[in-house]
């Protein structure tokens, strides 16, 4: 299997970021059409078994790590009152941004079964 | 600039060389990919280079613009991954060539990952000589340019980075008998945020 890096691999030691509760999306599309993704949908519950399993990675690690597929599902969930979004990626990633703060970005490894 | 046995000589150039990223012998050097690390210092980079199995390109571009090499130009690193179909991203693919990618994008078996779509793809895609192919770990070297990725996006080079990055590709062109249309960004090759490297210039 071919490997890539535009960076090192780091341990991600941010807290897990994923949204717990409410989680809901809001739409979906592609940044460019390319064939290998295209149509990528989830569900509100697949969403949810994505931040199940999903964990932190630094922005080094998505790169080096996953395909930064184009296609992307939209969403927002609640969290002890403020609305979280994020964006869950076909190649496994996902980026989370948190009211008014900074975007952290998590990883799934396992998870194929949603990303089909 | 001048080569030997894989290392560059040259005052402009520091050895960092990590045997941590080589990956056996690099036979020929088609094209070269520039990347950004996603990182705001080299240190963290270089550090990272010393892991048993990490990934890195052959060359890192500090913000000061000091150029480390970090592999040899006659080994092979992992900094590529999966490549893209070239003649389906330009339209250009032979009639079997397009119904053999087709077949991949759109398998009659309804369930294939997607990871497997692009794994199956590259594989379909290295099999063909470059360039008409996007180049591989197993004829590019890379060019890392530190640069973080805060806020989604990729930052612009410094000003030392891109004199840096001018002299280094121009040299290695020479070196290797390349032309720039031999020079890639990485988004262009494989996967990846379509910020990275965009404003780094040779």
């Amino acid at each position: 299997m071919l490997a890539t890096s535009c960076s090192p691999p780091q341990s991600a030691n941010q807290s897990q970021p994923a949204p717990a509760d409410a989680i809901h999306v809001t739409g979906h599309g592609v940044d460019q059409a390319s064939g290998i993704c295209d149509g990528f949908t989830l569900t509100d519950a697949q969403a949810q078994q994505f931040f199940a399993k999903a964990t932190a990675i630094t922005p080094e690690q998505m790169h080096a790590d996953y395909d930064y597929l184009p296609c992307w599902v939209d969403g927002t969930t609640t969290r002890g009152g403020a609305r979280w979004t994020w964006r869950i990626r076909a190649g496994g990633t996902a980026e989370v941004t948190p009211p008014g703060g900074q975007m952290t970005f998590l990883g799934c490894k396992s998870c194929d079964d949603l990303f089909q | 600039m001048t080569e030997s046995k894989g290392k560059i000589i040259d005052g402009k150039v520091t050895q960092k060389i990590a045997p941590a990223i080589e990956r056996g012998a690099l036979d020929a050097v088609h094209a070269i990919v520039m990347h950004q690390t996603g990182g705001s210092s080299a240190e963290s980079t270089l550090a990272s280079y010393g892991h048993k199995g990490a990934n890195g390109a052959h060359f890192l571009i500090d913000t000061d613009g000091t150029i480390y090499q970090t592999a040899h130009v006659d080994k092979r690193t992992h900094h590529v991954g999966n490549i893209q179909s070239r003649c389906h991203n330009l339209k250009s693919c032979s009639p079997d060539d397009a119904t053999a990618i087709d077949t991949i994008l759109h398998p009659k078996k309804k369930k294939v990952p997607y990871s497997t779509k692009v794994r199956q793809l590259s594989d379909h895609e290295a099999k063909k000589a470059y360039p008409k192919r996007y180049p591989t770990n197993s004829d590019s070297l890379g060019i890392e340019v530190v640069g973080s990725f805060d806020g989604g996006i990729y930052e612009d080079p410094t000003s030392d980075q891109a004199d840096s990055v001018k002299w280094l590709v121009a040299e290695l062109l020479a070196l290797f008998k390349l032309t720039t249309d031999d020079v890639y960004r990485h988004p262009t090759v494989s996967y990846k945020h379509a910020s990275e490297a965009s404003n780094v210039t040779w």
